[in-house]
């Protein structure tokens, strides 16, 4: 008995369908069995292997395989029902609803995220701002985690969320602390009297930090994405972050943070401040404080002064601290202390950042005292390293800069190319200090100190122990953050590293030890 | 024309211009040859998420299905794909879906609580399938390679004879492949090389559909499903029978074949030998 092997080409039917025929097909007068399978090579082998075809038949896995054994005149009997079969519509499910877990914002704000006021968006560059206008029509915030979004469409969103006082945070936005909760790459910080608004991911960072050391705490801390303030996006965040801690009756003074803007945003965004009717803090970092001052407003020169001069406008009004601390006694103590434990030979800084903004500040502080300072992410005051993977003179570097972070994690979630330039540096005779920022909170390395400490001790002892270069960090974090501070500077400082809380008291400091071997 | 617009987008698919050829075209799914060597696949009506699926809303599909066929160029450029009489909107709408991580480990009770909990509901489900030649041959086979899979050519020969060996779009065999990568590269299990490194030159004996599927679990990627399976066993409170059951409504079989192979595979990485369900 020669069966029938006929295939469809590049025909589909649900397994169920296809059981259903084989039944009712083998159910036909003169038919002994039958079987409609996926043409596939293990298919159609374990047919040939049950014995139901003889040989292999010319078809593809796309294609769909009937097989049917009986009497020769029933053959095309069946035949003829297989194809009036397949020609069908395919049917519909059976009307049943199940419960779908949300796929979309809309979705999620109808169930398991009902309430919700803000979306946090995190996905490819191209796909970010349709999901941002989603949200925005939402009636919700938004936090762009995402970088490489187009620019016009930036513009696009954060027209439309200004609109209607709606905030956009982002894109390339690292951080923010919203009503207490910390969001992407933040720290636990207490709630207090203070706002701030910024540019900069580790720069919000620095300051919540320091006004949480200082006894004082925050309403919210509102991350603008780097491109902000550019002439083409205009500010439109800070402009609308402004006008929501002037409404604000909790916040009682407000901290702006971010590279000098181009002058007409910077007249927009002063202008916004002014209106708000509360003491301004302005950190435009490299601005010269005559610039910002002669606009009547106080003008913070560092990170560090920013959080200080606000703390003491909130608690007394008046707001006098500046970070000089080269004239600190204590800090020259320990400069000389450094110094002299230098071998013969070592005179460069070699700086090892992970956050851009600490980076760009250490650059900013430093570049009038090291004129020939270099650096992957250089001011227009300062050159551009000739190898990004071999340091010469005064270095300082942005480990987080895309430069390093193509293909591996951000060097405050996984310290490995850190530990690796460590030891290079080290191993440089002529290296004198390296400085490096430790940052902590959520979204940062779990134990960064753990596996510093140990690379630093490695390095010292190869390169010679005593008179090896000296290591100076400043941690950014918190006594309440996952990692805590404070373990975090004894796990360093028993590994011999010299430890700031300011990113400008450990470039003051470093600034002292090359000023002593100099001397 | 026809305007469709898309529900789900994989991660994958890029928004930046390419082009291809309409490869298979099923009943409620299609898949897209690509000139860069990809392939990207067309869903509808299914829940199903992946880094290289569009899934269209079941309506629309109605529509568009009649606009596709085999060899057909296609082209996108800016999120909208488009081919002759129909553009498909993937970008303005659609929800994006990327594939979760894979934790790389096994935790220190080897996930035993949520699978006992997952391999009732699996045996319950699978005492409900009728009895197919295809997918009862894959299941022995899959036995077969799972004791295999410590002796590389033994564990090649058992996997040319499970790929696409089984009934549907989507064999038993591939399904049960697919769930078993995915626990491997989430118990982070040596064991996932074997199968990915076997499984790869055998992609064109089964159908175009789960090509896809078998490519993806081998990069690995998770499909939402399946993730969602996995998750709910990982997790101390996680919703299994929620989970499971949207799992097992994809396909005929196809979603308890995939649950049979996550079950196994994760089993077997964390060393339940007292209960590996399908060895």
């Amino acid at each position: 008995m020669t069966p029938l092997v006929h295939f469809f080409p590049n025909m589909y039917r649900d397994s169920v369908a296809l059981m259903q025929l084989s039944t009712k097909i083998a159910q036909l007068p003169g038919i002994e069995a039958a079987s409609a399978q996926m043409a596939t090579d293990a298919n159609i082998d374990l047919m040939v292997e049950a014995g139901l075809i003889d040989q292999r038949p010319a078809a593809r896995p796309n294609d769909m395989l009937l097989v049917v054994r009986g009497e020769e005149a029933s053959l095309q009997t069946a035949l003829d029902f297989a194809e009036a079969a397949l020609s069908e519509k395919a049917k519909g499910g059976d009307g049943t609803v199940q419960k779908v877990p949300p796929r979309a914002i809309v979705m999620a704000l109808e169930d398991e995220a009902k309430g919700a006021n803000l979306a946090l968006i995190s996905t490819p560059g191209a796909f970010a701002a349709a999901e941002a206008m989603k949200a925005l029509k939402l009636g919700l915030d938004v936090m762009i985690f995402s970088d490489n979004v187009p620019v016009d469409e930036e513009i696009a969103i954060k027209r439309y969320g200004h609109a209607r006082n709606l905030l956009v945070m982002g894109p390339d936005c690292g951080t923010a602390i919203i009503n207490g909760v910390p969001l992407a790459f933040a720290n636990v910080v207490r709630k207090g009297g203070i706002g701030v608004v910024g540019a900069s991911g580790t720069g919000l960072q620095q300051v919540t930090c320091l006004i949480h050391q200082a006894g004082e705490g925050v309403t919210q801390a509102i991350g603008t994405g780097g491109h902000d303030l550019s002439e083409a996006v205009g500010g439109l965040t800070m402009l609308t972050a402004l006008k929501q801690l002037g409404g604000d009756p909790e916040t009682r003074v407000i901290v702006l943070i971010s590279k000098p803007p181009a002058k007409a945003v910077a007249d927009k965004v002063l202008a916004a401040a002014r209106a708000t009717g509360k003491p301004v803090v302005v950190c435009f970092l490299g601005a010269a404080l005559a610039d910002v001052e002669s606009r009547g407003f106080d003008c913070a020169l560092t990170l560090e002064e920013a959080a200080r001069r606000a703390v003491e406008a909130l608690k007394s009004g008046k707001a006098t601290f500046r970070s000089d601390h080269g004239a600190s006694a204590e800090l020259q103590g320990r400069a000389k202390r450094l110094a002299a434990s230098l071998g013969l030979g070592r005179k460069y800084l070699r700086g090892l950042y992970s956050g851009g903004t600490f980076c760009y500040e250490a650059l900013i502080l430093l570049q009038d005292v090291l004129p020939a300072l270099q650096s992957n992410t250089p001011t227009k005051q300062t050159a551009r390293m000739p190898d990004l993977w071999r340091s010469s003179g005064h270095t300082i570097m942005d480990l987080g800069d895309d430069d390093f972070t193509r293909g591996r994690p951000h060097p405050m979630i996984d310290p490995a190319l850190r530990l690796e330039r460590i030891s290079q540096e080290s191993a440089d005779a002529e290296t004198a200090i390296i400085l490096l920022d430790v940052v902590l909170g959520y979204g940062a390395h779990e134990n960064p100190a753990s596996v510093l400490a140990p690379a630093i001790e490695k390095a010292r002892a190869a390169a010679g122990g005593k008179g090896a270069p000296v290591f100076v960090a400043q941690i950014c974090g918190t006594d309440a953050d996952p990692q805590h501070m404070d373990r975090q500077a004894e796990i360093l400082r028993a590994a011999g590293v010299d430890v700031s809380f300011s990113n400008a008291e450990a470039v003051a400091l470093v600034r002292a030890v090359l000023e002593n071997i100099k001397g | 024309m026809i305007d469709v617009q898309a529900r789900d987008v994989g991660a994958d698919i890029a928004a930046s211009p390419f082009a291809g050829a309409v490869e298979a075209v099923f009943a409620h799914a299609c898949t897209v040859s690509l000139d860069d060597g990809r392939r990207l696949t067309l869903l509808a009506g299914s829940e199903e998420q992946g880094m290289r699926i569009i899934t269209a809303f079941a309506g629309e599909w109605g529509r568009l299905h009649p606009h596709l066929h085999v060899g057909r160029r296609v082209a996108a450029d800016r999120g909208v794909l488009s081919g002759s009489g129909f553009r498909i909107d993937y970008r303005r709408n659609a929800a994006l879906w990327q594939s979760p991580s894979f934790p790389g480990c096994v935790p220190a009770d080897g996930w035993r609580p949520g699978l006992l909990e997952a391999k009732a509901h699996l045996d319950a489900a699978m005492r409900g399938l009728a009895p197919e030649m295809t997918r009862t041959a894959a299941y022995l086979r899959f036995a077969d390679l799972c004791r295999k899979l410590h002796r590389r050519e033994a564990a090649d020969q058992a996997l040319h004879r499970l790929v696409g060996l089984g009934p549907g779009l989507t064999p038993s065999g591939d399904d049960l492949l697919c769930g078993l990568l995915g626990a491997l590269a989430a118990a982070g299990d040596a064991r996932f090389e074997t199968v990915r490194r076997g499984v790869m030159p055998h992609l064109d004996r089964t159908t175009s559909a789960s090509k896809d599927y078998l490519a993806q679990a081998c990069t690995p990627w998770w499909t939402g499903l399946l993730h969602g399976f996995f998750a709910a066993i990982a997790e101390p409170e996680g919703d299994i029978p929620g989970a499971f059951r949207r799992l097992a409504a994809r396909g005929h079989s196809s979603g308890i074949d995939q649950a049979a192979g996550l079950v196994t595979g994760l089993a077997l990485a964390a060393g339940h030998s007292d209960f590996i369900p399908l060895s």
